[in-house]
């Protein structure tokens, strides 16, 4: 199976450099979005900069990118039932 | 004895016929899905005992109970501490003090595991390990983080390296090792603290 490796850039990047084997870019995908759902996860951003500006990308065992992932897309998303209210948009930025 | 990491202690379900007490090291206490999946419960380190309310009669564990942290482990067999512990009103005594505060933990913990994000969990859960071994270096895999905190490793490889950017930890293949407690306390949930008392008051024995 192939290697993905995943980094979060925005002008700095987090890198998680032993990567993850998967079967398919299909499985990399779900994997960098689940991911995502569990960085943005009832928080704000990292590295004192909000989600908006960190993109997750994917790239494979030659640093090619593959794909991108925009973590400003995952806010608030991740919180539960729709019909509950979202508690990310009720905390203030403390 | 010298336990190794992920030796299991106990199973649910299972009679318990020894507790054990670790000298160095941590136990976890995991409920474990169906799937396979598994949550942190509890923890157990220097300060308690594995299956000590079994001293109050009979009693089956409730999760899988599992070395996370390997080190020394002294154990007795059950019927003996329950024949010490029926003839001793202030052991059974402290048998319900401490089932009590890991009552409260538990409770701390689903809580925690719900509504608190995947970052301040980590750094709860760094802190709590760290104290219950005494030591600032973790023998700890990221895989090992990653299903404790119920997320999956590639998350907490991030998280961490987040973490060491802003130098409160140090991590290296299989170790993490805590540079700065403060920063890791700030970046924890309440929960530590609330857990924390709960243990200081069951070690000085006092009611709050």
């Amino acid at each position: 199976m192939p290697m993905y490796y995943f980094y979060l850039l925005d002008y700095e990047e987090v890198i998680d450099s032993d990567g993850t084997e998967l079967p398919d870019l299909d499985a990399a995908r779900e994997h960098a979005k689940q991911v995502a759902r569990e960085l943005t996860f009832r928080r704000d951003g990292m590295l004192q900069r909000g989600w908006s500006q960190w993109t997750m990308s994917v790239q494979d065992n030659n640093g090619q990118v593959l794909l991108s992932l925009p973590l400003g897309d995952f806010e608030g998303r991740s919180t539960g039932s729709p019909d509950r209210p979202n508690p990310a948009s009720i905390k203030t930025n403390s | 004895m010298t336990v190794a990491q992920g030796a299991v202690f106990l199973e649910p379900g299972e009679a318990i016929d020894r507790i054990y007490f670790p000298q160095s090291g941590m136990i976890s206490l995991l409920i474990v899905s169906r799937e396979g999946d598994m949550v942190e419960v509890s923890t157990v380190g220097r300060e308690g005992a594995l299956g000590l309310h079994r001293g109050l009669g009979g009693r089956r564990s409730f999760t899988r109970a599992t070395v996370q942290i390997p080190g020394r482990f002294s154990a007795i067999a059950a019927h003996a501490f329950e024949r010490v512990s029926l003839s001793s009103p202030s052991l059974r005594e402290m048998i319900a003090r401490y089932t009590e505060m890991l009552w409260a933990e538990a409770q701390q913990l689903a809580a925690c595991n719900a509504v608190h994000d995947a970052s301040s969990r980590l750094c709860r859960w760094l802190l709590q390990s760290a104290d219950h071994i005494d030591s600032a270096q973790l023998p700890l895999t990221q895989e090992f983080l990653a299903q404790m905190l119920g997320v999956r490793r590639t998350t907490v490889t991030l998280l961490a390296q987040e973490l060491q950017k802003q130098g409160a930890v140090k991590y290296s293949r299989g170790k993490v090792t805590i540079l700065n407690r403060k920063m890791l306390e700030d970046g924890a949930c309440e929960c530590y603290q609330v857990i924390q008392h709960e243990k200081l008051a069951l070690k000085i024995g006092v009611n709050w």
